[in-house]
């Protein structure tokens, strides 16, 4: 093999700018839905069949009381799963008036899937702090 | 390599605050403070001895890339002083081929012209602000027409680019997890900035990023995956926050149990906790014996060594160092709350001084490449927490056209990259 032919000009080592200072605007560049940290949450529900439409449909802060057509917030508890919209609501309650803890009406994944309050823990990572670099 | 004396710039304190380098005094414990960025002097050098020195790097960077594959086939979780598991996150990692952005080697440049390797930070290597930043802002003040052996920031942008583009890792967004610390292992913003600069070259390099402390990351058990401040998946993670620390924590167990449904990725990857523990120089020694570029070293004892320094496994900044010149000297022993974990045993040796300041060079690899150096200076035989950093030129390197700057940086300096043995199986 041979070696590389030596270069004519020494090559230049250091960087060709150094910009910077876009830091600080990037964390508001992460944002998404995630799930409540209320204690209940209202999904907007079609009572006659059960199925989740979109929040928009429900503007109306009235309960469903067993009668009348239109759509209605249901109540979902802490630990109930999310429906998508169109899928049906189960295991929640039209009477948002009777509960007691933190309410929130709608803001819910439309892709449902996870909980009503969301069940992440801290505190796993952090706990003996040293001071990492070198 | 020679040192000068100099005038600082007149303002350089709030300048360089100003630069990124938030901690330019370091206090003591008296509330004193001393310079932690010197520019009363910078050092020369000429390019042929930074050809070294880069040549240098590269070359322990292909040795200590085989040390890692041999560590994680025939060493234990225990004989490295790791948590229980650590081997195994560490042999998932390196067949997954998970790539690595960065390391730092700490190297003693003798005035004989030797180099010797006194250890790599591979896993969450600081100083890139003043490397990166500060040492170059402050060539292009005071001595612009000069050269610099740097390109710590155009290589970082172009790791990060080249990460992004991998295929390894899924989407754009990019976490950057650091260890705040609290009260006294608060280390005046040094965590945060060194993780500021990395974002900033990040989202350069097209990533979308978010920053905070690793103490903020959640845990779900429902969808089985770290969560982030706002409760969001953690899916890319850099962390400055060390893996032997991270995997002894309750969370980490997730990652050694494979609790995870969708494995978050992280940078640096799982297999460069073996680039962070001292164990890396008896097991470099054992499979380079008498190389130019190495210390002896052993592990549990100094063996045939008559002038050693102890180094805990897992010790950073100093601390818990023991040194042992002569056996009618008392040893020279750092404070701190490392050693529990075990110890090994490399030989001494001089760093050189200049004027009374000890030198130690931080010599960076950048996406498997040599980048830049800085010079850390000591009053004393340790280069720990109070050391000082000082800028330094290259004084015999003139500056080519901008067409030359880019085809170097594109080239290799010595043959292929290295790649590290079992990645990608």
């Amino acid at each position: 093999m041979t070696t590389a032919a030596r270069r004519p000009v020494r090559r230049r080592m250091r960087s060709t700018s150094v910009a910077l200072g876009i830091t600080a605007v990037m964390a508001s560049n992460l944002t998404g839905c995630s799930s409540s940290s209320a204690d209940y949450a209202a999904v907007c529900v079609d009572p006659e069949t059960q199925e989740r439409v979109d929040d928009d449909q429900c503007d109306d802060d009235r309960d469903y009381n067993g009668a009348g057509t239109g759509f209605f917030w249901y109540y979902l508890g802490a630990r109930a799963l999310v429906p998508s919209i169109g899928q049906t609501a189960t295991g929640g309650t039209f009477r948002g008036s009777t509960l007691n803890g933190t309410v929130q009406r709608g803001g819910l994944p439309t892709t449902g899937g996870s909980t009503v309050r969301s069940s992440t823990t801290k505190g796993g990572f952090g706990g003996s702090s040293r001071g990492f670099g070198g | 390599m020679w040192r000068h004396r100099s005038r600082p710039r007149p303002d350089w304190r709030t300048t360089v605050v100003e630069q990124g380098l938030v901690f330019p005094t370091t206090p003591r414990p008296d509330g004193s403070e001393l310079p932690y960025w010197n520019e009363e002097a910078w050092y020369e050098l000429t390019m042929e001895e930074v050809e070294l020195l880069e040549a240098a790097t590269e070359e322990l960077w292909e040795m200590c890339l085989q040390a890692v594959s041999h560590m994680a086939t025939t060493m234990t979780d225990q004989r490295l002083g790791l948590p229980a598991g650590t081997l195994d996150v560490v042999r998932r990692s390196i067949a997954d081929g998970d790539p690595a952005l960065y390391a730092r080697f700490d190297l003693a440049y003798g005035a004989d012209g030797s180099v010797k390797m006194l250890e790599i930070n591979g896993d969450t290597p600081t100083g890139l602000v003043e490397t990166g930043v500060i040492q170059w802002r402050w060539m292009e003040d005071v001595m612009p027409e000069m050269d610099q052996w740097n390109s710590v920031h155009d290589r970082l942008v172009a790791g990060w680019r080249k990460l992004r583009r991998s295929g390894h890792f899924p989407g754009q967004q990019l976490h950057l997890l650091y260890d705040l610390g609290e009260e006294d292992s608060y280390d005046g913003g040094e965590m945060e900035m060194t993780v500021g600069y990395l974002m900033d070259t990040a989202v350069q390099a097209g990533w979308i990023a978010l920053a905070h402390p690793m103490a903020e990351v959640g845990w779900n058990p429902d969808a089985r995956e770290y969560r982030d401040v706002h409760d969001d998946p953690v899916r890319t993670a850099f962390k400055l926050y060390a893996w032997e620390q991270m995997l002894a924590e309750p969370f980490g167990r997730f990652i050694v149990d494979r609790a995870e449904r969708i494995p978050t990725k992280w940078i640096e990857p799982a297999w460069k906790v073996l680039l962070s523990t001292k164990a890396l120089l008896p097991v470099l020694w054992e499979l380079y014996p008498r190389h130019r570029l190495l210390l002896p070293a052993y592990f549990d004892e100094p063996r045939e060594l008559e002038r050693w320094v102890a180094k805990p496994l897992h010790g950073r900044e100093g601390d818990n160092i023991r040194i042992h010149l002569d056996d009618m000297l008392e040893d020279v022993v750092m404070p701190g709350d490392y050693g529990a974990e075990g110890f090994v045993y490399q030989q001494y040796t001089d760093l050189p001084s200049f004027e009374g300041n000890r030198v130690v060079l931080g010599s960076w690899i950048v996406d498997g490449e040599a980048a830049g150096m800085l010079v850390r200076e000591s009053d004393g035989m340790v280069t720990d927490y109070f050391s000082r950093v000082a800028p330094h030129v290259i004084s015999d390197g003139l500056a080519p056209t901008e067409a030359q700057v880019a085809q170097w940086l594109a080239e290799r300096v010595g043959p292929d990259a290295p790649t590290l043995p079992g990645q990608g199986r």
